[in-house]
């Protein structure tokens, strides 16, 4: 029985690809903080381009109504804070994987599943909240 | 290689060579048989054995410069978003607004154009940093020292705090007009 700990030997190899999995890590944060730009940047858009609109035009008559537009805008920045959050919180964990010793392949993370139902649900709720909207405003547009 | 030979191995190699036209082995050998596989022949098992282990390594090296040029690549597109949004949504408000006939307060011009320029700050740090870790990646890479995989603090996490702070920011920032827009 031999109790010392293993000897870790270098191996040029080992060492160049566990840079290239640090390297996809981090093209994967980048597409994860992509994704987080579109939903915050799509909020505020939403929110304040429609703000904008009302104030320049306000005998505008327009089928969704100031509280709706912020309500969507608001939902989709908390949904793109989540998702960065989320990120924050996993790319170190990933990091430390990659530095430790001896790498095991992690457990698939259900994040990718969890935002997307997010993001769908998000999508449903403001579709409901437009076609309330429309339908309480008497099909202002189009058939108006 | 060339320093390796003799004239009694440049001798033998061509000698050999004529030996494998001998079998057929080719019309080219026929004119001019000091091949270059005769020509390496004395060294040939020692550099095959060393090639064999650092040709892995320069394979590995050249997939590790593609990838940190793909990982660029990445941050180029994550920076020209955020400069391009920031740069957009400034402009779209301020566009619309430049129509307004009614003398109002522009608090919401105000946030655009906060978040504007804290979104191309971003970019722009996000890209300057990119490019300043690709640059060192590519000096560890080209490097005669044994190459080490280095922890260091990624540029992903600081640009991801930065958003999530503006981002938190513009949320506050929105549902605080909402409610005394409510109170109003």
């Amino acid at each position: 029985m031999n109790n010392a700990p293993p000897v870790r030997i270098y191996n040029a190899t080992n060492e160049l690809a566990k840079e290239r999995n640090r390297a996809a890590a981090e093209r994967t944060l980048t597409a994860w903080i992509q994704s987080g730009l579109t939903l915050i940047g799509f909020g505020v858009a939403f929110d304040q381009i429609f703000g904008a609109v009302r104030r320049t035009l306000p005998t505008l008559d327009s089928s969704l109504n100031r509280d709706v537009t912020t309500a969507i805008g608001l939902g989709a920045i908390a949904l793109g804070l989540a998702l960065l959050a989320l990120t924050v919180i996993e790319y170190p964990i990933k990091l430390r994987a990659i530095e430790q010793g001896n790498y095991l392949t992690q457990p698939l993370y259900p994040s990718i599943a969890l935002i997307t139902t997010a993001v769908l649900l998000f999508g449903c709720i403001a579709l409901i909240a437009v076609l309330l909207n429309i339908s309480t405003s008497g099909l202002s547009i189009g058939f108006g | 290689m060339c320093s390796e030979l003799t004239i009694d191995h440049w001798l033998k190699s061509y000698a050999a060579g004529f030996s494998k036209n001998a079998r057929g082995l080719g019309f080219i050998n026929l004119i001019y048989p000091l091949t270059l596989d005769n020509l390496m022949e004395p060294s040939n098992q020692r550099s095959q054995a060393r090639n064999a282990i650092d040709v892995g390594i320069e394979l590995a090296k050249e997939r590790n410069r593609l990838a940190a040029e793909r990982t660029l690549m990445a941050w180029i597109r994550t920076s020209l978003a955020m400069i391009g949004f920031g740069f957009g949504i400034d402009s779209v408000v301020s566009a619309i607004l430049s129509f307004q006939t009614v003398s109002d307060d522009v608090n919401s011009a105000r946030l655009s154009r906060f978040l504007g320029l804290a979104f191309i700050a971003l970019g722009v740090y996000a890209l300057l940093a990119a490019i300043v870790d690709h640059t060192r990646e590519l000096r560890r890479i080209r490097g005669n020292a044994q190459y080490t995989y280095k922890p260091r603090l990624s540029v992903g996490i600081t640009v991801s705090i930065g958003l999530l702070i503006i981002g938190v920011l513009a949320f506050a920032s929105i549902f605080i007009q909402a409610i005394l827009r409510s109170l109003a």
